[in-house]
């Protein structure tokens, strides 16, 4: 930290504890989902500070973007079960925190979780502004042996060559670990709650087809960039699931060929990993041996697929756990008007045939 | 001071001068669609004025082109979400108020 930034850090602490503390005593449960969205985005900023690009940008479309969406989702879907209409907006029942009444005793707990948590890191804190102060904030991890072993990694972005190849394992079993979130998700097939919503217009048609495209480049270009730059698969395939969730909200219908793979879709990052870290194997090295002289050709294939597979899985978890299948996004098909009372209105969206 | 620092630093701060003034309409107006505009209008005139001191002191074409494309973007998506807001407000019943309640 700088002498001419430390007042813009001592700010942006303040407000991301502030934020945290108004996000968890917020009364009204949309409040709480918007500020925690307003949370992620000064998190991202905060990243930004300390360095760290890749997370910032993961932070910003994951963290921000899609969990909040999941949370409006999941509002929603509350509402509309204890409502049975739409779900309305502050302060009815649907949107009250479970638990609101009992708040003495949940801020005296918060209370005194924040002093222990306090107490146990001051001592770790006061320890790493020592160790910055002779040392430089960043420099001591970047002369770490990660730049020595940098050449033969493939790449030259230092995150991307420690999560796909220094760290691959770690990368292959977080993989492992999304796959089984979205099947458990998927498990108890349910009908989705939806609430009646708005039929979308003409405006949101256009914005789509002005915007997806764009996105898709986006992605692809995070992707590419991801080996020098900060990017990667983590951050196209939340650019590429913003896309999907953008579809799936305006109800737009989605090529059946996109849907009948789409399980495929869901596992082809973790196969094409696997496939990558077992033919290591073939040729003399060890599981998840990345031979050094196809490193960056390999790593751009696992990526590539895993941001399909990303993309796919976060998708699927903001549609309800559902896989998409046979033509139909779960919250309504759009070819069946008055499914749910509501009038006949024109698709917002139609792909090409 | 350089002439530039000065220039940028004006739209900068009058950017946000802008963003606040949303925010006050955020807080003050009556009905949602008085808030929308607030919101929509000021702050995307706010974040031009941003992207304009920080254009005029960026270090290529190129910054400045994805700059004012953040800016293209953020007013696309602004300019769709308050329609779809309004839309759903409209959709809700939430009535439109034609007088201020106090004079």
């Amino acid at each position: 930290m700088t002498g001419s930034l430390l007042w813009f850090d001592v700010a942006l602490a303040g407000t991301l504890i502030l934020l945290a503390v108004r996000v968890l005593t917020a009364p009204d449960l949309f409040q709480a989902i918007v500020l925690f969205i307003v949370f992620g985005l000064v998190m991202t900023i905060a990243w930004c500070r300390l360095g760290a690009i890749d997370v910032a940008l993961a932070e910003a479309a994951i963290g921000a973007g899609l969990t909040g969406a999941l949370f409006l989702n999941a509002l929603a879907a509350r509402g509309a079960r204890e409502a049975g209409a739409l779900p309305a907006g502050r302060g009815t029942s649907a949107t009250r925190p479970v638990g609101a009444g009992r708040s003495h005793a949940a801020a005296v707990a918060i209370v005194a979780a924040g002093v222990a948590g306090v107490a146990v890191l001051a001592p770790i804190l006061l320890r790493i502004l020592q160790r910055n102060a002779v040392a430089g904030p960043v420099a001591t991890t970047a002369q770490s042996p990660v730049l020595e072993a940098l050449p033969q990694s493939g790449v030259t972005n230092p995150v991307t060559a420690v999560l796909l190849n220094f760290r691959a394992y770690d990368t292959l079993l977080e993989v492992a670990v999304l796959l089984l979130a979205v099947l458990a998700a998927s498990s108890p097939r349910r009908p989705a709650a939806r609430g009646r919503e708005a039929p979308s217009g003409r405006v949101l048609g256009a914005f789509l087809r002005l915007v997806i495209p764009l996105i898709v480049v986006v992605a692809a270009y995070l992707l590419w960039a991801g080996a020098k730059a900060p990017g990667g698969a983590f951050q196209a395939a939340a650019m590429l699931c913003a896309a999907g969730v953008l579809l799936a909200v305006s109800r737009a219908s989605v090529p059946r060929r996109l849907l009948r793979s789409w399980r495929s879709l869901l596992s082809l990052g973790l196969a094409v990993f696997l496939a990558v870290a077992f033919a290591g194997m073939l040729y003399g090295g060890r599981f998840l041996e990345i031979p050094a002289g196809r490193a960056g050709l390999l790593i751009l294939l696992i990526e590539a697929a895993l941001t399909l597979s990303i993309m796919a899985i976060l998708v699927t978890l903001f549609a309800g756990g559902q896989p998409l299948e046979t033509g139909r996004l779960p919250d309504r098909s759009g070819e069946h008007a008055g499914e749910q009372g509501e009038p006949a209105t024109a698709r917002a969206w139609e792909p090409r045939p | 001071m350089h002439v530039d620092d000065l220039i940028s630093g004006a739209a900068l701060v009058s950017g946000a001068f802008f963003f606040l003034a949303g925010t006050v309409g955020l807080l003050r107006f009556p009905d949602v669609y008085t808030r929308l505009h607030a919101l929509t209008k000021a702050d995307n005139l706010g974040l031009g004025l941003v992207v304009f001191g920080l254009a005029w002191t960026a270090e290529s074409w190129q910054s400045v082109a994805k700059l004012f494309l953040v800016w293209g973007l953020v007013m696309l998506a602004s300019t769709t979400c308050c329609h779809l807001v309004a839309r759903a407000a409209l959709h809700a019943g939430i009535p439109v108020r034609s007088a201020p309640d106090d004079r």
